[in-house]
């Protein structure tokens, strides 16, 4: 096999892998998935047409055939990068929605701790007080006892 | 007071509302001092008056017997003595009226018994002993206290004697009413003292049908709710349970003592003989004021402390506000970022297809947080409106805790005013102590803990005041008038010194170097001085406790003791208690105040009420006329309700709070009154004489100058005739009155059964009796002489100054002679009319004196019953230039 195809076979490959990985780990939409998987159908079509050159392209010139054959690959990589592209792009969005939606979850939390702090604040100001009172109503009852 | 356990079981009696007050106020003190009542002891309150037993909030409810009106029918059935308009009572418990209440203890006299009994049997069984100390505490001037006390205190005496086998000692506390008070409870006062006095007289037992009427009372302590005028219903309120605690005679509230010093024996010893007698209270107290001090210190270390919180707290709170504020806001914000963020994760969700990718995951963690801090934010909403709320409030504390401060800052002024300026009486003082002295004691306050009064007074440099009002109470005798009541201890403070002479003249009383009376008829009979401090306050050699004893045994009492209580609690207080046993509170002689002075207002208001009303101030015998028949020896008609009820009225009226014996002190008096007014008589005779010497000059030798000496000697002899005229009416008054005061003196003679006099008193008063007898024969006579020619003595005056006007010459009547001549004549026309008055006025002295001299001879044959051994003697006529005072005013100038 020439160099060639060997190259064109390695980006099938990871057309395949990155179908693979978007199917298993990345749980994406089937509609989305179609894209890597055309971008597959292109490579496989490309190393096919390089493979059978001489008989499918024969008709063409050399440099021709070459061009029909990296065109075709260069498709069906655009549709296998286009994909990663846009899972990117979704995948942003959400963390950034998500982050949001915590960081308001937090500065709600951590308003509610500052107000359960100055309840305990007013509380202790209220045991204080009722303290004073009490203070007072000892001195004036030893007031009397004097 | 002994130490270790004390058997003795005690039984408090409050009966009526001001009785009730003073247990519920001994329960508090020995509360406060001891936090628990010692088993010995039981409380009882005895009241008509739901309301005031209510108030006495210390008494054990089981131990308060109230008892409720009963209605008229069984009022009525079971008192069939009782008067119609008595048979309810208008107000509340008794209504004031003593016969009422009588009737009240009739129907309940079972209910009374039982609670009495049961706590009696109680303390018995908890002590197991058997002696009893009872003390029963009431107003006079009330309903049911005064009606009750008598036969409450003879009914329990003879329970617990038939019941535990031993008599018990029994105390009394009676508490007499101001001079502000009504009639009705004024006059009731009197009534239970003559019932009460009836009572204390009979020492020996009495048993009728079962009920012993002799004196229950060992002693009995009579009280005053205001002393010289001023009302001292707080003192006596606080002054009674201190004394009965601090002293011993309810144990449990006692401040730790040293030694033995006086016990309920040694009391009852004292006041043996004297149990007839009333007795009195006295309380002094001199303090540093130690306790105001620390509290002032106290207070004036802690208001910077608690203003610097308070501003603290202001700001934080204020703070605190602010915050609430800005977390509104950020809450408002976060709602609606909330918002925004769920559209957004809307949308994000919503965009499906080849060119999207959707992080379902990612997307429900974010719904999720955002839900969880929806839910908060809704709460936290309403949390801020409550933190809005408890931070108003916390304001509105702080604003109160603020005005405590101010509360703290007036305390402090207050303490600081007490301090330095106290409002000291008769029988409180406390040391008044300057700012500087304050604040250079403040440097110093630990050690002032462990000082005694006598060491922090050294301190500051005022040893001698310190020694003025501690010790010199005792040494110049000042403590003995300080009694619980108004008592006049000599007779020299009531009567006026021409009195005193007489009587010193004859020997009835004596004066000692100072001038003062002394009188052994009229001294009390025990005087005891406990002086309550820690040891190091006294200084032996300063307090003078003899000279203290032999001046006021010389003076005022019979027995005299000062006995000395080392208390170590009293570091800075130096208490007096007295005890004043068997004082006499009736007039030393007619005419002159009681020593008792209550009872110048309680005689007043008695005597207000006529027969039909007086009733209503009694109580004993109403009901049990034939014991009051066994007792008086006056007879009583069974069956005959209303006539034996008026028969105890007619009794009660007359009765008289003195002792028999005590009426012979009155005769030296009246012969004392006697012997002056005939001195008195005697000099303005000789007035009335001197008239007649008007001189008048010859009319042969007129001149200008004879006829102004004429008209000047007319003027004064009018003068003189007016005064002669005025002062035979004001005699003819002043011998009725002693006459009827010499009258009045036999029949109490005759009445009480006196006895007869001592055989040296008898001797004098024979003497006296003569002195009067001649002198009045001699009065007699020249009443009679001059009455005869004092007219044809003033005309023949008349006449000759008649002729000298007559003959003055014509031309020497000039405008100024004129005006004499008429002046002459104006005042001859006067002394004519006057002298008739006069003369008239003369003869009629003489009645009332001839009345008097067989009112003497009656007196005589009393008085010679015990003595007729009579010694001549003469008597030096006192003669005063003036018309004397015929008005018959013994009392001296307190009068």
């Amino acid at each position: 096999m020439e160099p060639q195809s060997i190259g064109i076979l390695i980006v099938v490959i990871l057309l395949i892998i990155e179908v693979v990985v978007m199917l298993t780990k990345l749980k994406v939409d089937k509609m989305l998935l179609l894209m890597p998987v055309i971008g597959v159908i292109f490579a496989v079509i490309s190393f096919a047409l390089n493979e059978y050159r001489d008989k499918i392209l024969s008709s063409l010139s050399s440099s021709a055939s070459h061009a029909v054959i990296y065109v075709i690959l260069a498709v069906g990589v655009i549709f296998g990068l286009f994909s990663v592209v846009v899972w990117f792009k979704g995948e942003k969005e959400a963390r950034r929605l998500s982050s949001t939606a915590k960081s308001i979850d937090s500065t709600v939390a951590g308003i509610e701790s500052d107000m359960r702090g100055s309840e305990m604040e007013i509380e202790h100001f209220d045991d204080e007080m009722s303290a004073i009172k009490k203070k007072v109503e000892d001195y004036e009852s030893k007031e009397k006892g004097v | 007071m002994e130490k270790g356990e004390d058997t003795v079981n005690r039984i408090v009696i409050g009966i009526g509302g001001q009785g009730g007050i003073i247990v519920n106020n001994i329960l508090r003190m020995l509360r406060f001092k001891a936090g628990k009542v010692p088993k010995n002891e039981e409380f009882l309150i005895i009241d008509t008056d739901q309301a005031s037993a209510n108030a006495c909030s210390e008494v054990e409810e089981r131990k308060k017997i109230i008892l409720s009106r009963p209605d008229t029918i069984l009022m009525k059935n079971s008192n069939r003595w009782l008067p119609d308009p008595y048979l309810s009572a208008a107000g509340a418990g008794c209504g004031q009226h003593r016969i009422y209440g009588r009737a009240m203890y009739n129907v309940h006299r079972e209910r009374i018994f039982s609670a009495i009994g049961s706590a009696a049997s109680e303390l018995k069984n908890r002590t197991g002993g058997k002696d009893f100390f009872i003390l029963m505490v009431c107003a006079f001037g009330g309903g049911t206290g005064s009606s009750m006390l008598l036969d409450v205190a003879i009914d329990i005496r003879d329970w617990i004697s038939k019941q535990f086998g031993s008599e018990p000692v029994m105390f009394g506390i009676g508490i007499l009413p101001s001079s502000k008070e009504s009639v009705l409870p004024t006059g009731n006062a009197l009534g239970a003292m003559k019932e009460l006095h009836f009572l204390m007289s009979h020492t020996e037992d009495i048993i009728i049908e079962d009920k012993n009427y002799s004196n229950p009372f060992k002693l009995f302590f009579l009280l005053g709710r205001d002393l010289q005028g001023q009302n001292r219903d707080e003192e006596l309120e606080r002054a009674i349970p201190r004394f009965l605690l601090d002293l011993g005679f309810l144990p449990g509230g006692t401040v730790e003592t040293k030694g033995k010093w006086l016990d309920l024996n040694d009391l009852q010893n004292r006041a043996r003989g004297y149990e007839n007698r009333f007795d009195s209270l006295g309380y002094y107290e001199c303090v540093f004021p130690t306790e105001k001090l620390f509290l002032h210190y106290d207070i004036e270390d802690e208001i910077p402390v608690i203003r610097q919180r308070l501003v603290e707290i202001e700001a934080k709170i204020s703070d605190i506000r602010g915050k609430i504020d800005s977390q509104r806001g950020e809450l408002e914000r976060f709602e609606g970022r909330i918002k925004d963020v769920q559209r957004e994760i809307d949308s994000y969700e919503s965009a499906a297809g080849m060119f999207s990718h959707v992080n379902a995951a990612a997307t429900t963690d974010a719904k999720a947080k955002l839900d969880r801090a929806r839910k908060k934010l809704s709460g936290l909403k309403e949390e801020v409106f409550d933190l809005e709320i408890r931070a108003s409030d916390a304001e509105e504390e702080e604003r109160l805790a603020e005005r405590n401060l101010e509360r703290l800052e007036a305390l402090k002024n207050k303490l600081f005013r007490e301090v330095t300026s106290p409002l000291n009486t008769r029988s409180y003082h406390q040391i008044e102590l300057s700012e500087e002295e304050i604040r250079s004691l403040k440097r110093s306050r630990e050690d002032l803990k462990n000082l005694s009064f006598f060491e922090i007074m050294k301190k500051l440099d005022r040893e001698d005041e310190y020694f003025r009002w501690t010790h010199s109470p005792i040494n110049e005798g000042d403590i003995i008038f300080n009694p619980m009541v108004n008592y006049r201890h000599s007779i020299g403070d009531a009567m006026t010194s021409k009195y005193i002479d007489i009587l010193h003249d004859y020997g009835f009383l004596l004066v000692d170097a100072q001038g003062n009376v002394v009188n052994e008829e009229e001294k009390f009979g025990h005087f005891i001085a406990v002086l309550s401090t820690r040891a190091d306050n006294f200084d032996d050699a300063r307090l003078g406790g003899g000279a203290f004893k032999s001046m006021v045994t010389e003076r005022f009492t019979k027995d005299a003791d000062v006995l000395k209580l080392d208390t170590p609690a009293r570091a800075h207080s130096f208490a007096m208690y007295t005890l004043m046993i068997g004082v006499q509170p009736w007039a030393p002689g007619p005419g002159l105040p009681p020593r008792l002075r209550e009872l110048e207002w309680l005689e007043k208001a008695y005597s207000a009420s006529d027969f039909s009303k007086l009733p209503r101030h009694h109580s004993l015998f109403y009901g049990t006329p034939k014991q009051f028949s066994v007792i008086t020896g006056i007879s009583y008609i069974p069956g005959a309700e209303e006539k034996n009820r008026d028969m105890v009225t007619n009794y009660w009226r007359d009765y008289e709070i003195i002792e028999p014996e005590a009426i012979w002190n009155n005769v030296p008096i009246v012969l004392a009154q006697c012997l002056k007014m005939f001195d008195d008589l005697l000099t303005g005779l000789d007035m009335a004489e001197d008239i007649k010497n008007l001189r008048v000059p010859d009319p042969e030798s007129y001149s200008i100058a004879n006829l102004t000496m004429l008209v000047h000697g007319l003027e004064n002899a009018s003068k003189s005739m007016e005064k002669v005229k005025r002062w035979t009416k004001e005699a003819g008054r002043g011998f009725t009155l002693l006459k009827n005061e010499l009258d009045e003196l036999v029949v109490k003679l005759k009445g009480m059964e006196a006895g007869t006099p001592a055989e040296d008193k008898a001797e004098k008063m024979l003497r006296m009796i003569d002195d009067s007898s001649r002198n009045m024969e001699i009065l007699l006579d020249r009443i009679e002489d001059l009455s005869n020619r004092f007219s044809d003595d003033i005309k023949s005056v008349i006449e000759k100054a008649m002729v000298f006007l007559g003959a003055i010459p014509s031309e020497e009547t000039s405008s100024s002679v004129i005006r004499h001549i008429s002046k002459a004549d104006a005042e001859i026309s006067r002394i004519r009319e006057d002298s008739v008055k006069a003369a008239k006025g003369i003869r009629e002295i003489g009645g009332p004196l001839a009345m008097m001299l067989s009112s003497l001879k009656e007196l005589k044959k009393f008085v010679e019953a015990g003595e007729v051994e009579v010694v001549e003697e003469g008597k030096e006529k006192m003669k005063g230039e003036e018309l004397p005072d015929l008005s018959l005013n013994i009392r001296g100038k307190e009068e």
